[in-house]
């Protein structure tokens, strides 16, 4: 493609992004995953209503999750019906290579660029069979949608993407500092 | 005569870009505004907050983006985009905008008229009331929760919600400086409240804030506020690099006890002691001979200890580089067996290499027998174990750090290795480099070796008058692995 415009370059792969990311082959989970997201993230696109109502910014909520007696609990309670992750945004580990991991020593190997603490959604094989949810192996391509560029084949062992994630695939949540 | 100061169109387009290319779960709010903190935008500073809300409108049609976009204004409390987010709510009537533009009109210095009618048009939400006007007393201990946050100045001594500390900033100061501060405030877990001097003191005074403002702002704080302790007020606002705004952030931090302390690690890189962050630790890219001059270690004993696999450099074609944290590594195993009379065990080094970093560690340090710690909280800590340690015979790294002397040789310190020589790993790649300037030790000594002084001048008139000679022997030396 030879163009003046560079941002016809991104919309050009974004295209190519949304025909080739649904038509890729994905198996049924054997594994139990965990996905990682920063607290501004879980804030952002997790967070039931009222709950975000309940807290001015998202700084102020990472706080009160932070020192709360269970906060792991506390995430649970205020999780909203919406969706996981979209797709784009799908990017799953396997649980047994984080369990028992810092929250920096999960920065340094899943290559997240903000720091901890994380929200860690852990995905039951079971919950995920329920949930029709697939996963495979991913490719170039989904570093595509939010430009990922630091995302490098192979760089982060056993990583796998999925298509949209239901609230019903999850197993639990967990902070992860 | 009027003067009206419009902004570049440049600013425009620098904001959008950003709104559009950032997304909460790859950016912090420090990555998605470090832009604006560049020399390059000083003079722009100020019509930073009212740009961004002006392009609030290029973003109707995404409305994640713009709900993220309203939430940075929210958290860094600039409320001079009030009513853009206000009008851009109205027009996509997205109830999560309104809450955003409620929170941003809370601020005394917004516009009283658009208060007003939003209070109207959310009159259901008791939220939003409480995000609007103090005077809406809560009912519930949601509403209480979200009360305290919103009107600091009704906390007690002892916080019942275990909420973050509150810095209000007076924007009289350069507009530049105060993003920069206020970045880096957020970043290390406080909530910021901008204060315009000409608007109504607010109700933000309480045992959980600490106010950073002009001599006059003090006097009509104190004037409302009796009984806010002055020495929780501090004049003049000191952020042009990195050690004043941390400084300020540890004033802060003492004024404050039994709030949640803000992390200074979030500060980022030219801190005393952070080359353990997790973010600097494993930054750096060292040729095998510079590896060698900065550790005293040969050459064949790295390939050595990557062939054992004790470290594991990164590969570029046939050339290996390595990491900051291996440099440290081997460095401090070969000071250790400097000052030890006892074998020191090669698994040392692995340790100290795999070491994920800490940026809540305040030392880091090795025991004679090799277990490497990180104190915590006052507590050393086995980094592979994680268990508590009592710290018997221990070295701590940064002695590491100094010239040593080893056999005949002398050793160079490691962040100075010379007078005028310096490095960072956040500063190219980590290689030595001469202070104060983006110029590499071995770039000065490969300039030497074709003309000597005038070609280093030639390239660099900067350098007319600054010494520079121990660098340029620090280059060949780096060149040479000795």
């Amino acid at each position: 493609m030879r163009t003046s415009d560079p941002d016809l370059v991104l919309v050009a792969l974004k295209d190519l992004y949304a025909a080739t990311a649904p038509t890729l082959p994905m198996t049924t989970p054997t594994l139990d995953y965990a996905r990682f997201v920063p607290v501004e993230a879980f804030w952002q696109y997790n967070l039931s209503d009222p709950a975000k109502r309940r807290f001015r910014t998202s700084t102020i909520y990472g706080s009160y999750v932070q020192t709360s007696p269970d906060p792991d609990a506390q995430l649970a309670a205020d999780l909203g019906p919406q969706l996981l992750a979209p797709a784009a945004n799908s990017w799953l580990v396997p649980l047994r290579n984080v369990n028992g991991l810092t929250g920096y020593e999960v920065k340094k190997k899943l290559r997240i660029d903000p720091p901890p603490p994380y929200v860690a959604m852990v995905l039951s094989v079971a919950k995920m069979v329920m949930s029709n949810v697939q996963v495979r192996d991913p490719r170039g391509i989904d570093a595509i949608p939010y430009g990922l560029l630091q995302w490098r084949a192979g760089d982060v062992r056993d990583e796998q993407i999925d298509r949209d994630i239901p609230v019903a695939a999850l197993g639990r949540l967990k902070w992860w500092s | 005569m009027v003067v009206v100061t419009a902004p570049p169109s440049g600013l425009y387009a620098a904001a959008l870009h950003v709104l559009r290319s950032t997304h909460p779960q790859t950016h912090t709010l420090r990555t998605t505004f470090e832009g604006f903190t560049k020399e390059a935008f000083a003079a722009h500073a100020a019509h930073l907050p009212s740009v961004l809300g002006d392009t609030l409108w290029a973003l109707r049609s995404e409305p994640d983006r713009l709900r993220f976009a309203a939430d940075l204004l929210v958290e860094l409390d600039m409320y001079e985009a009030a009513s853009a987010v206000t009008t851009v709510a109205w027009e996509t009537g997205d109830t999560q905008l309104l809450f955003a533009a409620a929170s941003l009109c809370g601020n005394p210095a917004a516009d009283a008229s658009l208060r007003r009618r939003l209070a109207q048009d959310l009159a259901d939400h008791p939220e939003a009331q409480i995000r609007l006007y103090d005077t809406h007393r809560p009912s519930t201990p949601e509403e209480s929760l979200l009360f305290e946050q919103c009107w600091p100045g009704s906390r007690a001594a002892k916080d019942r919600y275990r909420l973050p500390p509150v810095a209000v900033l007076d924007v009289s100061f350069p507009p530049m400086d105060l993003l920069r501060v206020s970045l880096s405030l957020i970043d290390a877990g406080a909530t910021v409240r901008r204060l315009d001097p000409q608007a109504e003191i607010p109700n933000w005074f309480g045992a959980q804030s600490a106010v950073v403002c002009t001599p006059e702002t003090r006097r009509r704080i104190v004037g409302r506020y009796p009984a806010f302790p002055e020495d929780r007020i501090f004049e003049g606002l000191g952020a042009s690099t990195n050690t004043e705004v941390a400084a300020l952030l540890r004033r802060i931090t003492r004024a404050l006890p039994g709030t949640p302390s803000l992390r200074l690690s979030a500060l980022g890189d030219e801190l005393d002691k952070t080359w353990w962050d997790p973010d600097v630790y494993e930054l750096g890219a060292y040729e095998t001979c510079e590896v060698a001059c900065l550790t005293s270690a040969s050459t064949s004993m790295l390939y050595s200890l990557a062939r054992q696999e004790i470290l594991q450099p990164l590969r570029h074609g046939r050339q290996a580089l390595w990491q900051f944290r291996d440099v440290v590594a081997v460095r401090t195993w070969r000071y250790l067996c400097s000052k030890s009379q006892k074998r020191v065990p090669r698994d040392t080094i692995k340790k100290l290499a795999n070491f994920a970093g800490g940026a809540d560690a305040t030392n880091v340090g090795v025991t004679s027998d090799g277990q490497v710690l990180a104190e915590r909280d006052g507590v050393w800590v086995n980094v592979s174990t994680n268990d508590r340690v009592l710290p018997m015979n221990l070295t701590e790294v940064d002695e590491a750090f100094k010239p040593f002397p080893l056999g005949s040789r002398q050793v160079p310190g490691l962040l100075q290795p010379s007078e005028h020589t310096t490095l960072h790993p956040t500063k190219l790649s980590g290689a030595p480099r001469l202070a104060g300037h983006r110029i590499t030790a071995r770039a000065l000594h490969e300039l030497d070796l074709q003309g000597g002084n005038d070609s280093i001048i030639e390239a660099y008139p900067e350098l007319q008058d600054i010494p520079f000679r121990d660098v340029v022997t620090i280059g060949a030396r780096l060149k040479h692995g000795c």
